[in-house]
């Protein structure tokens, strides 16, 4: 086995043991045996440290930090987001947190080991990334988005056991922002026209709405929208009562909420300033409105937008929690949409 | 009507509608192509289309004077609260006696509770001044006709965090504005063992007026501007002595390039020398050089095999570029025309630079015999099967070439980067204090009671964790009534206010 195979087996290896861990968090959350928990946290911790040899050994073979792609990169969010979420756990013992925290970086796992094969190959440097910013910029930003997956999983916690399906505004929001979520994916893909853009607007012009990209992008954003509510309100409403109320209190859900948004946002605002110092070193500017940094500008933004309601207009609870959905959004497009769907200056983190 | 003014500016409101409002425009940038990529719009969608976007401003989104009037507003917008809610800041600090006995005056989102005592007054007094010194240094006191108050608080700064970082914004938006009045980039081109003249401009204060065209259109408008700026040269020259290219062992991908420059004084002497590499620009009486690109011009000789019609022998030889070059006595010279180093065919028949890198070398020729032009043709080093010299017996096998390199640096003149990074570090400064240190209140007033005890009640309040200051607040609090008893039976509950 190369030592590259190896590498990648080493994080399949991670995923199982996190995967692991879920069952034991889920196990917990059907009967609270405080045993079954403890062996969520043991078993996380081993995933913890086998992913952090995993990233050892890879960063000995690459001869560089291990983030250096996309598929290095979710590695190295994963690692982040299990990191952070041990540090949360331990400060704030909050089991059913697990539940659904640990899935997120189980995703970003699974999303990298489906990366085509020539993305996961450790690959030399190119002389604009040899640089000890490399080490600083993008872990900083890489844990941060780590916990920005917290707050994902509080925000949901928090709709769910706030009953999104029994509130009419959650209604008009899941569906509208489903509906933003579908126009703007069908959007980025027509820009993209690629297979399977052409084959679904070529079946809506098909119905006779007229060519172009409009009448696809509209139909996506009504999909997108009707997906959204349904799942809300079927996918949801039949969830037992009692399971709904053994998710923690919504004030509890709340301060976790904005404890790791709180812990996010120094991070995510360090490393855009890393970020900005090594532009300035490598291309000559400190900014410079490349896709990679106007999303990360624009996470940011929502983010602040989240304090603001928060500390300054005492807003609480619900809308935070969708504000809160809004911004882990704009991380997951930030971190992977930006690469795939928009070209730019941060390409070669591909 | 400027208490409104200054009301709307100052509107919480309306920093949020700016805030996903910019996040909105910026995100236009992301998704439109931008600048010269944007003429593909009009291939597109068709060149309606892409006049309106142009005009409308939004095939160059980041420099549009909406996107540039909603960052002013941006920036209006933290003035005005800044000045607006920092005195209140400041009053939460600098509470008088009556605010502090009123109860009505006890700020939101803290906690109390409150209960009677058998101790006196001034034993509870007493009590309370040592318990609150524990944790607070520098108690402060008050006294009101029937009670008594004492206080002490905690990370008093962390309630500016919010300023700091809103400081830090205005440095930052400042420094923005520097970068597009004072600031410029520009390229240059040197060439191995050349020299090159440094452009630069020259600003000056002037106020004029002059004008400006509608972007996409030949409306003129006029505009008044400070600043003049003058294309021009600094005084010295660069050098370039060599450039370096390193590659990964056994592959193709570079790993360093780098350019080793002279700074060239007007009387040729030397005023510095320096290597310019990626991630390592160089910096010159406030100028900074980036290594921005490089390529090959030219050669200064070719090796090469070469086969002559009607003889049996392989010449080996290194040719001078572009000079004509006698082959021994075999009556045949030739000449090195031109050097492509990443030649392909554009038509057929035609070679065209594909790129500045040593890709795919091809150089043409001239072949004379004995001063006769027999042949003129190209010859790729890595296909000499396809020979074009149209001359029976005559092959020519490139082998290698000793090219001339160029570099091109990036000149660049920012005075905004000073702003930028104290304005950066300020962000950092104020994020920290919001978020990791948390402004702690205790107060507890003591008043009388019957029968000779005292009314104590304890007041918390936070501005951030509240669930994990409620809990801490119930400790102290229980911990205070231990200390002094109670009278009741029931012990009190939090209550918040």
């Amino acid at each position: 086995m190369s030592s590259d195979a190896l590498s990648q087996t080493l994080f399949l290896v991670c995923f199982v043991i996190y995967a692991l861990s879920w069952v034991f968090y889920v196990r917990y959350f059907g009967k609270p045996e405080p045993a079954t928990e403890r062996k969520a946290v043991r078993v996380l911790w081993a995933g913890f440290i086998l992913e952090f040899l995993a990233l050892v050994h890879r960063w000995a073979i690459a001869g560089h930090a291990p983030w250096a792609n996309q598929y290095e990169a979710a590695n190295f969010v994963a690692f982040g987001a299990v990191g952070l979420f041990l540090l949360f756990q331990y400060r704030n013992r909050v089991p059913s947190l697990g539940v659904f925290v640990v899935p997120v970086p189980m995703l970003a796992l699974v999303a990298a080991a489906l990366l085509p094969e020539a993305y996961k190959h450790t690959e030399p440097l190119v002389p604009a990334l040899r640089s000890y910013w490399l080490k600083i910029h993008v872990s900083c930003m890489l844990i941060s988005y780590g916990s920005f997956a917290v707050t994902f999983a509080c925000s949901l916690m928090y709709l769910i056991r706030d009953g999104v399906w029994t509130k009419r505004s959650s209604h008009v929001a899941s569906a509208i922002f489903g509906a933003c979520v579908g126009c703007f994916f069908a959007y980025v893909h027509s820009t993209a026209s690629d297979a399977a853009w052409m084959k679904w607007s070529g079946w809506i012009h098909g119905l006779g709405l007229g060519t172009g990209s409009t009448w696809p992008i509209l139909m996506a954003g009504l999909a997108g929208g009707l997906l959204l509510w349904a799942l809300a309100y079927f996918g949801l409403k039949p969830v037992p009562a009692e399971w709904v109320e053994r998710l923690p209190d919504r004030e509890v859900l709340d301060e976790l909420n904005y404890k790791s948004v709180a812990v996010g946002v120094p991070l995510l605002t360090l490393g855009i300033i890393l970020g900005a110092m090594w532009g300035y070193v490598a291309w000559g500017h400190y900014w410079s409105w490349d896709p990679k940094e106007t999303w990360a500008l624009i996470t940011w933004l929502i983010f602040v937008a989240y304090l603001h309601m928060r500390i300054f207009m005492g807003w609480q609870g619900r809308r935070l929690a969708w504000i809160g959905l809004l911004g882990a959004g704009s991380v997951i497009f930030t971190f992977w949409g930006v690469n795939f769907l928009l070209s730019g200056l941060h390409a070669y983190a591909k | 009507m400027r208490k409104k003014l200054i009301d709307f500016f100052a509107s919480l409101r309306l920093t949020l509608f700016l805030i996903f409002l910019t996040a909105f425009l910026a995100s236009l940038g992301t998704f439109l192509p931008q600048g010269a990529d944007a003429v593909g719009i009009a291939k597109k969608w068709g060149p309606e289309t892409y006049h309106v976007l142009q005009t409308l401003g939004i095939t160059d989104t980041y420099h549009s004077w909406w996107f540039m009037l909603d960052l002013l507003l941006m920036g209006l917008n933290l003035w005005a609260c800044t000045i607006k809610r920092l005195p209140k800041v400041w009053r939460l600090h600098e509470r008088t006696e009556e605010a502090v006995l009123k109860d009505s005056d006890i700020p939101k989102s803290s906690f109390t509770e409150k209960w009677e005592t058998p101790l006196s007054p001034g034993e509870s007094l007493q009590k309370a001044r040592t318990f609150l010194g524990a944790s607070f240094r520098n108690l402060r006191e008050i006294s009101g006709t029937q009670s008594t108050a004492v206080w002490g608080e905690k990370n008093f700064l962390s309630l500016w965090g919010a300023y700091i970082v809103h400081l830090g914004l205005m440095l930052l938006l400042l420094g923005g504005g520097m970068r597009v009045l004072f600031g410029y980039t520009k390229y240059m081109m040197i060439h191995e063992g050349g020299d090159a003249q440094v452009p630069m401009e020259r600003i000056r204060f002037h106020p004029h007026f002059s004008h400006i065209y509608l972007p996409g259109s030949d409306t003129r408008l006029p505009f008044f501007s400070l600043f003049e700026r003058g294309q021009d040269w600094q005084d010295y020259t660069l050098h370039l002595n060599s450039f370096d290219l390193d590659y990964y062992k056994g592959s193709s991908v570079p790993k360093m390039y780098r350019s080793n420059i002279r700074v060239v004084g007007p009387d040729g002497n030397t005023l510095a020398t320096a290597a310019v590499e990626v991630n390592h620009p160089f910096t010159y009486r406030g100028v900074r050089f980036y290594q921005a690109s490089y390529g090959y011009d030219g050669a200064r000789a070719v090796h090469m095999n070469i086969e002559l019609p009607g003889d049996k022998s392989v010449y080996e030889v290194w040719a001078p570029y572009q000079k004509l070059f006698p082959l021994l006595k075999t009556g045949w010279s030739l000449k090195v025309t031109n050097f492509f180093p990443d030649a392909t065919m554009g038509a057929p028949g035609q070679i065209v630079q594909e790129g500045a890198e040593l890709k795919n070398p091809a150089i043409k020729l001239e072949f004379y015999h004995h001063g006769v032009l027999k042949s003129n043709y190209w010859t790729f080093f890595a296909f000499p099967e396809i020979n074009e010299s149209k001359v029976k017996g005559l092959a020519v096998q490139g082998l290698s070439v000793d090219p001339i390199a160029y570099t091109v640096l990036q000149v660049d003149r920012d005075p905004s980067v000073p702003f930028a990074l104290a304005g950066a570090l300020i962000i950092l400064a104020g994020l920290v204090l919001s978020f990791y240190f948390f402004y702690k209140k205790l107060w507890i007033i003591v008043g009388p009671a019957g029968e000779g005890g005292s009314r104590v009640e304890i007041v918390g309040v936070c501005k951030r964790n509240k669930l994990s200051f409620k809990s801490q607040f119930q400790a102290l609090a229980g911990e205070f009534r231990g200390l002094v008893g109670s009278r009741d039976l029931n012990p009190p509950k939090t209550e918040e206010i």
